[in-house]
């Protein structure tokens, strides 16, 4: 990496993100402070973005084990009724060949957060830690984390979407489970945590050794 | 002034107070959420309990429900054959509310399409396909492995009533489910019947429901109504049944005699006899049953097992067996019949002493003996020639010393009035054989023919025929004064009372 080079912060200087106003900030801990065009709060960083993040990964990843194991649809036709978790709704669109189908919704439902979970650990601790080992890969993780996050709700569209077309009264109905609003929190808290990340702060570190008016080094 | 270099000299405001971010809220709530789901997981999964079946029919793992009162209570997990290959077992898990079911008395059977007596059952699952149903016990003691029933119970744990014990030598056309009548109203079904461990009756078991349970009193009859009771007598032809489905499926009917004075109702599980038919089962019970052996030397041909023992025109017992023995010492033959008294025909009178004292009748027996009663045989029927037992006081009976010590107790006897009237009428028979008819029909001849020629001999004037003719007419007078007579009774009755009227008058 280019030991030169030199951030906003380093200089004093922000950026207001709502209208882009250019401002210094005097203090080393600037809270409570906003854009003088805009009222917009600003920070240099994002306020306690490690800890944000890390709540609101532990957050989603206690409750991502209930919501495999809840089902989500309830199909009941004249002569049985059946539970599906997602779990269960892949095995079962396996076994009727629909493999294409299962695969997807296995990587969308069921790898897609755990991997966000756990690439989100990776990010946090190792920001907390200080590492400066492959700053442009954990980079390219946090944008595909950002990408990628708004397909792990397919499922819940899924479930609605049948909920509200199969409704055969008296001879089938579909009615969404416990499992559904559980794996959409896991979702949302997943979009959130990665939001709440700053991947500014892994970059900090790498350009520590020039003069940090915050840090005072 | 540079903004920059100004306050360079004040001092920072030391550190940040430390304090939980709001935002660790999050993952507390989110793990009270998880927490609470697992509680309510663990307190809603239930038990797995296993059922065999001999036949899994129907039976899909996954999809067949347990159910309760029409509520699911489970699921079938796994369906798999014993290794003897003699059972199926089934696996199923109970949700958590229904844990209290299961104990060792709950029953479960599969409920598919059945064609029975009684209709046609559980036709809903041609449809929905089988599943299992329960039917809770009332015991303590869980239990985890059941064997299923493989028909559905008449009866289930839930509806009121009495189960009644019966037993019968014959169980005729009856069977689970058949129905029990009392005065016509069903009331009632057989929930189970089984062999006695001897081999030798059948106990049913018969379900009175709530409130009819009550009408079962201590000394309720139970009676065969199966099928139809045709009787021939004056009055015509009397058909009896107690309904159609008892001549296709068989029934039992109850009721107390009229003359019952034991009304409080009885307890569950009593016992109870099951008679052939009403008349039967409305005769007084006989609970006690005393053996008498009695000794005849005289031919015992009319007798049978059943014939009746007679005391005075009342029957207080039966014949049991008939055998013959040979009596080496006397050098003949002796025919010992075994008897069974029944006690209880004969009351009381003193009221403290109930129906039956209690204790055995030998002493009264023994008693009786000393007053000269004995056993005889007696004819019932002589064209026939069927015998009875009469039991008769006989005061000039040679004495005889009782022996109540003995079982079954010798009752003594004198020969039997049968054959005194059969040398009576041999005597008789003997005498009109010895009689001189032929002499008698001579004389008799002889007789009439010097009658004859007396009134040949006699003539119209001889003095005998004037003395007839004088005798006649004086008879010819005294009945026309008969007539005047009766004619004057006749227009005045009163003159025997009061005399002849006087004619001036």
């Amino acid at each position: 990496m280019n030991e030169n080079f030199v951030t906003a912060r380093a200089r004093g200087l922000m950026l207001c993100d709502v209208c882009g106003f250019l401002m210094q900030f005097k203090s080393k801990r600037p809270e409570n402070i906003h854009c003088p065009r805009c009222g917009q709060a600003v920070y240099p960083r994002k306020p306690a973005s490690l800890q944000r993040t890390a709540a609101l990964v532990l957050a989603a990843a206690i409750l991502y084990f209930p919501a495999n194991m809840l089902p989500i649809m309830r199909t009941s036709t004249l002569t049985y009724v059946d539970n599906n978790t997602i779990l269960s709704g892949i095995i079962e669109l396996w076994s009727g060949n629909s493999w294409p189908l299962a695969i997807f919704v296995f990587f969308v439902s069921i790898l897609v957060p755990l991997l966000k979970l756990a690439a989100l650990s990776l990010l946090i601790i190792s920001t907390h830690y200080q590492w400066r080992w492959r700053l442009q890969e954990r980079t390219r993780l946090y944008r595909f984390l950002e990408f990628i996050g708004r397909w792990s709700m397919l499922d819940v569209f899924v479930v609605g979407l049948l909920v509200a077309l199969v409704k055969l009264r008296g001879l089938a109905t579909v009615t969404a489970g416990p499992g559904v609003p559980l794996f959409a929190s896991v979702v949302i808290l997943t979009m959130y945590a990665s939001q709440a990340f700053d991947p500014r702060l892994m970059w900090d570190h790498q350009a520590s050794s020039t003069p940090d008016p915050i840090r005072g080094s | 002034m540079d903004p920059e270099q100004d306050h360079r000299d004040v001092p920072a405001a030391v550190g940040q107070r430390t304090r939980l971010p709001l935002v660790w809220f999050v993952p507390i709530i989110a793990a009270l959420l998880a927490g609470w789901i697992a509680l309510r997981a663990l307190i809603t999964h239930g038990p797995t309990i296993t059922i065999a079946f001999k036949d899994a029919a129907g039976i899909t793992a996954e999809k067949t429900k347990v159910r309760y009162k029409s509520v699911d209570v489970g699921d079938v997990k796994s369906v798999t054959i014993d290794p003897d290959h003699r059972n199926i077992q089934v696996s199923v898990e109970i949700a958590g509310f229904a844990r209290p079911f299961l104990v060792s008395d709950t029953r479960f059977w599969i409920v598919r399409p059945r064609l029975g007596g009684n209709g046609v059952s559980g036709l809903e699952t041609l449809v929905s396909g089988a599943y299992i149903d329960m039917d809770v016990g009332r015991s303590k003691t869980t239990k985890r492995e059941f064997v299923g029933l493989e028909n559905p119970p008449g009866i289930t744990g839930d509806v009121p009533g009495k189960e009644f014990v019966l037993s019968t030598p014959d169980l005729g056309s009856l069977s689970t489910g058949a129905p029990v009548y009392f005065h016509h109203i069903q009331v009632g079904q057989i929930s189970a019947l089984a062999l006695d461990d001897d081999g030798r009756g059948i106990t049913l078991k018969v379900f009175i429901y709530t409130p009819y349970d009550r009408f079962v009193t201590q000394d309720s009859r139970f009676w065969h109504a199966s099928g139809v009771d045709m009787s021939v007598d004056s009055s015509g032809i009397r058909l009896l049944t107690e309904s159609i489905t008892t001549i296709l499926l068989g029934g039992v009917a109850f009721e107390a005699p009229t003359t019952s004075n034991l009304s409080a109702p009885a307890a569950p599980e009593t016992r109870f006899e099951l008679a052939a038919n009403r008349d039967l089962a409305m005769k007084p019970p006989d609970r006690v049953i005393e053996p008498y052996v009695l000794y005849f030397d005289e031919s015992l041909r009319g007798l049978t097992v059943g014939s009746q023992v007679d005391f005075l025109g009342i029957t207080v017992g039966d014949v049991t067996a008939l055998h013959a023995e040979y009596d080496h010492v006397k050098d003949r033959f002796i025919f010992p019949v075994f008897i069974n008294i029944y006690p209880e025909r004969i009351r009381s009178r003193d009221p403290k002493a109930g129906a039956y004292p209690g204790h055995s009748s030998h002493p009264l027996v023994a008693h009786m003996i000393d007053r000269g009663y004995r056993a005889q045989l007696r004819s019932a029927n002589l064209l026939t020639g069927q015998l009875y037992i009469a039991v008769d006081n006989f005061p000039r009976a040679a004495k005889v010393k009782p022996h109540p010590e003995l079982e079954p107790m010798p009752l003594p006897t004198v020969r039997g009035n049968l054959d005194e009237l059969q040398k009576t009428i041999a005597s008789v028979a003997n005498k009109i054989d010895h009689l001189p008819l032929e002499k008698i029909g001579r004389d008799v001849d002889n007789v009439l023919l010097s009658f004859n020629n007396t009134l040949s001999s006699t003539t119209t004037d001889a003095p005998l025929t004037n003395d007839v003719h004088a005798t006649l007419t004086s008879v010819g007078r005294a009945a026309d004064s008969l007539r005047v007579f009766t004619d004057y009774l006749d227009q005045h009755p009163e003159a025997l009372l009061r005399g002849k009227a006087k004619e001036d008058k």
